[in-house]
């Protein structure tokens, strides 16, 4: 069983201060660090590789500091780890992204399944693992939790939408683990230190992955941010008891608050 | 005197020219609706109405794809709410690769999703399988002036600032998943007429999209520091009744928090304590029940997203800090609330 772990660096969204004067993001000060989404990913493909025998290997696009989060993910116990880096994916979008890594997974080559975190905290888009599969042609399992292999097909519950639901697929197979899916071990400092020490990362550009200028054009383009409404503090409602429940429920709703966790 | 009659010569020209321009089927911009036998989906009326703003902008035709039910009744109620045609099929999830066809037949240049979580796994991919940008979580569109395609914004980095993100120019189809529930609702012209169709889309039969069997399992609690919603109760529950906290909690989904007059009531342990010598924490919402608001806890909370604060007390200093107040009783108006939140679920 080979399974691959797609993992992200980002700048820790609680660490970025949002601008005011300059419309704008200001990471002078923002920590960068695994999408926090990515660690149960991580954790889920370990348990795996734990019952069903096998390896696990970490991948990740981007620059040459996210060999940091790599190193993280060996120091959890992955078997190895790729970076795919170069100046052409600077501008890359999903589509690129998902290109890079799915040439990638084909020159890793007998690859079983592909683990991914749900969404990245940063853009929150939610669409590699769903991108990735469709590419691929392989089955799609969407927030899984509890996965295992069970006569060559990966089964998992899949917390998805409100009723969670359990699916079945045959390898090799794409998926996403549920953020809630278990609780990503913290690696001992001793594995730590040998990993930082004696780990190795295997760094492709676009060229071994023999990308073509098609493939690196991004079909979107970032054209800046702008600012959510301010806050007004202070508003009370009125009226009785259940009047002023069925004005917040409504409120809640408006605000895309009543989704639940998922 | 002779009059200049280049004009007419333009207009028949305009008119002898292909179906594109005279609101045909092809081109233009496609809404994804559902509907079961009981009715449209909630989101779907908002979803063509929002294209045809759109598509007036651009001198272009909204298209409804009408999943789920072939049904005159839902068909016309897509024709008021904007839609210059609609296409019905019963099935709920078309084949990935026949819907890849149908788009790319059809020459669609927009096609528009509800963002719910099954739509936006399906927008991703059929992204994936055109190799055409999907961008998921809008909360607003626009027409770029550049490019004439579209501008959307979404808000990222844990919906504390919005992107702007254009679609490349010349993109055809550009997928969006836009968020329904901010929508205003539809205004229904009722003399609006528009060709209505029956299309012939086969049902998914792969993964993710055929099934699968319902069932329960434990799972881990998310932890207080990462959780998007957050109940929190104070002193003033241990008299109300702590189950009331748990059940809010219950109903929005989120997890269970306490002040530090509540740890010290006994009523939660301390691991799970808001302040700032406890957790600081930054969901979407917060919800305080009974807590006055010590400076302590709300500056614990000064991240948060929304607040909303329910005390008795109306000079309480939580509700300087607060988005919205419920000045009353916690007995009574919590239960209200976990109807009211119950209620407005079930009818979304």
């Amino acid at each position: 069983m080979r399974i691959v772990v797609c993992v992200k660096q980002l700048y820790d969204p609680k660490t970025a201060r949002v601008s005011q004067s300059r419309q704008s993001l200001d990471l002078r000060e923002a920590e960068l660090v695994m999408n926090p989404m990515d660690l149960p990913a991580v954790e889920e493909a370990l348990h795996l590789r734990e019952a069903a025998g096998g390896e696990v290997i970490a991948l990740s696009l981007g620059k040459p500091e996210a060999d940091d989060i790599l190193l993280w993910s060996l120091a959890m116990g992955a078997d190895a780890a790729y970076l795919l880096s170069d100046e052409k994916f600077a501008a890359a979008d999903m589509g690129v992204t998902a290109h890079a890594l799915a040439a990638a997974v084909r020159r890793i080559g007998d690859v079983d399944a592909i683990f991914l975190g749900e969404y990245a905290a940063d853009s929150a888009s939610g669409q590699m693992g769903a991108r990735l599969a469709a590419m691929l042609s392989w089955p799609f399992l969407p927030s899984l939790g509890h996965v295992f292999l069970t006569d060559g097909h990966l089964t998992g519950v899949s917390y998805l939408e409100a009723v969670p639901r359990r699916l079945l697929a045959p390898l090799p197979a794409v998926l996403t683990v549920y953020h809630r899916a278990n609780k990503p071990r913290f690696p001992h400092g001793a594995g730590v230190i040998n990993a930082y020490r004696d780990g190795k990362i295997i760094v492709w550009d676009a060229d071994d992955l023999d990308m073509t200028d098609e493939a690196l054009q991004p079909q979107t383009l970032f054209r800046g941010y702008s600012l959510l409404p301010e806050r007004e503090l202070g508003t009370r409602l009125d009226g009785s008891a259940g009047e002023m429940a069925t004005e917040l429920a409504a409120l809640l709703y408006q605000r895309r608050l009543l989704g639940g966790e998922a | 005197m002779v009059m200049d009659t280049s004009y007419l010569e333009s207009l028949e020209t305009l008119m002898a020219t292909d179906e594109t321009t005279t609101g045909g089927e092809n081109g233009g911009i496609w809404v994804v609706a559902s509907a079961t036998a009981e009715g449209l989906s909630s989101w779907s009326g908002k979803l063509v109405a929002e294209a045809r703003l759109l598509a007036d902008q651009l001198g272009s035709y909204v298209q409804a794809l009408l999943l789920g039910s072939v049904d005159e009744r839902w068909a016309n109620a897509l024709l008021a709410a904007g839609a210059d045609g609609v296409h019905m099929t019963g099935t709920m999830i078309p084949a990935l690769d026949a819907m890849a066809d149908f788009v790319t037949e059809r020459e669609v240049e927009v096609l528009l999703f509800a963002d719910t979580p099954l739509f936006r796994q399906y927008a991703a991919a059929l992204g994936g399988k055109l190799a055409k940008p999907f961008l998921s979580g809008c909360t607003a569109l626009e027409i770029d002036p550049e490019t004439s395609g579209l501008l959307v914004q979404r808000p990222v980095m844990g919906n504390r600032i919005n992107e702007m993100v254009a679609m490349g120019e010349g993109v055809k189809p550009q997928i969006v998943a836009l968020f329904p529930e901010p929508l205003p609702e539809p205004f229904d012209d009722l003399y609006r007429t528009g060709d209505v169709e029956t299309v012939d889309l086969p049902e998914e039969t792969g993964w993710p999209w055929a099934g699968g069997e319902p069932v329960e399992e434990p799972l881990q609690p998310p932890r207080l520091q990462d959780a998007k919603i957050v109940v929190a109760g104070g002193r003033g529950m241990a008299e109300a009744g702590w189950s009331l906290v748990e059940a809010l909690a219950e109903a929005l989904g989120g997890v269970v928090a306490g002040s530090r007059g509540a740890v010290d009531e006994g009523l939660i342990g301390e691991e799970r304590m808001v302040d700032l010598v406890g957790h600081r924490i930054a969901p979407d919402l917060y919800v305080a029940c009974g807590i006055s608001g010590q400076m302590q806890h709300n500056a614990a909370i000064e991240q948060a997203r929304m607040v909303v604060a329910i005390n008795h007390n109306p000079e309480a200093p939580i509700f300087k800090v607060a988005d919205v107040g419920l000045v009353g009783n916690v007995a009574e108006i919590i239960p209200a609330l976990v109807e009211a939140v119950e209620a407005k679920k079930r009818s979304a």
